[in-house]
């Protein structure tokens, strides 16, 4: 349990303070105060970051949070894009939801062409060091990300296609291939994000390709505020255009309308989206840094 | 009521002398009752260690020891003096209006 909660500080700061917390720890009885206290730390750890530490650890730390976010992200993205596939929002239709829908597709583009640049020079990098070093764990976690984005990938287009199957209702088995769609997708989802950290973490990231990816994920996180914010206008012009259309069922079971889901998904798209800004701002000022 | 500001009783546990974490918790404890939790007492070592306020020692075991650095003195020296000023006018007030009909 120690461990685990120790394990939720960011790296620098277990590198820096990890093993005397762990000491401490062995020393004072685990109440639920202390344990509120270190999750209270760990956040304010994440949320302030070391000064201390190297402008490379700092850098991995950036991309790897806004890959982290990314990938919520792409969830909240698929739902929008499944709730609202059946509307004509064209422009000459609905001029606010075909704009913010346009913004929303050319924004969610760019960030995934942006996260591609990002990780281009790390994937080089990372098979330059396999390559070199022969070292077979990095070789394992090399090939975990393509397996893990097909996973990803498959599983949210299997949730898309049991949701048109299922669309007003469903028995055990088609809830429990939901949830069998779902866990697939969260697992790919954590595994697309998990691996690359760990690589990260195995090679020597050299300033050049923190000088190229930093920026790229700060483009990723600038699109994803683009997308929230459209969704917000999206979801305004959902409920004043066409208020029909936001009172209809939506989700599995059609158990809310359309309004509540992209209420729900826009919420998350901007807490997550401030997030990844945030994170990226700390890494383009640690590029900077000597 | 207590003083809570983290930093400051960890300074004062350091004027003493050099502590590692379980020291200082015990040390604030007995000085100010108060029981720093884990999270909230290396988040305020990290910021003073930053701020050059307080510093390491070699590692004892897998404790590591602080002290209070010279910059961290004056500045517990200033806060503390400052505190007692505030303590002092406060408290001359109170013994007046306790002396007014």
């Amino acid at each position: 349990m120690r461990k685990h909660l120790l394990s939720l500080y960011p790296e620098t700061w277990r590198d820096r303070y990890g093993e005397e917390m762990s000491a401490l720890l062995d020393q004072t009885p685990l109440t639920i105060t202390a344990t509120l206290d270190l999750l209270r730390g760990a956040l304010t750890a994440h949320v302030r970051p070391l000064v201390s530490s190297a402008p490379a650890v700092r850098a991995r730390s950036t991309i790897a949070c806004v890959l982290g976010c990314f990938i919520v992200f792409c969830f909240l993205g698929s739902a929008f894009a499944k709730t609202t596939e059946n509307y004509d929002y064209t422009e000459h239709v609905h001029p606010v939801l075909g704009v913010s829908h346009s913004v929303i597709l050319t924004a969610a583009v760019v960030a995934v062409a942006a996260l591609a640049l990002a990780a281009a020079p790390l994937v080089l990098v990372s098979l330059a060091q396999a390559q070199r070093t022969r070292d077979p764990t990095l070789m394992k976690l090399i090939a975990v990300p393509p397996a893990a984005v097909a996973v990803f990938a498959g599983s949210v287009g299997l949730l898309a296609l049991w949701l048109n199957a299922h669309h007003h209702r469903a028995d055990i088995g088609g809830w429990l291939l939901l949830g069998v769609c779902a866990l697939g997708a969260g697992t790919g989802g954590f595994a697309c994000w998990a691996a690359p950290r760990a690589i990260m973490r195995r090679i020597e990231v050299p300033r050049r390709a923190c000088a190229f990816s930093v920026p790229a994920v700060a483009l990723v996180a600038l699109c994803m505020a683009a997308v929230a914010l459209a969704t917000g206008v999206f979801l305004v012009g959902i409920a004043v255009d066409v208020p029909r259309v936001g009172a209809s069922g939506n989700g599995p079971g059609q158990l809310i309308n359309v309004t509540t889901s992209i209420a729900i998904q826009f919420i998350g798209m901007l807490g997550l989206s401030a997030v990844a800004a945030v994170s990226a701002a700390r890494g383009l000022r640690s590029l900077r840094s000597p | 009521m207590r003083s809570s500001n983290p930093s400051l009783l960890i300074m004062a546990s350091l004027a003493e002398g050099a502590k590692h974490g379980y020291a200082i918790t015990r040390d604030v404890h007995a000085i100010a009752g108060v029981t720093l939790g884990p999270g909230t007492l290396y988040g305020a070592i990290a910021r003073l260690e930053e701020r050059g306020l307080i510093e390491p020692l070699e590692d004892d075991d897998r404790r590591r020891p602080y002290r209070l650095t010279r910059s961290g003195a004056a500045v517990l020296r200033e806060q503390l003096t400052e505190q007692e000023r505030v303590a002092r006018v406060g408290l001359s007030r109170l013994s007046a209006a306790e002396v007014r009909p």
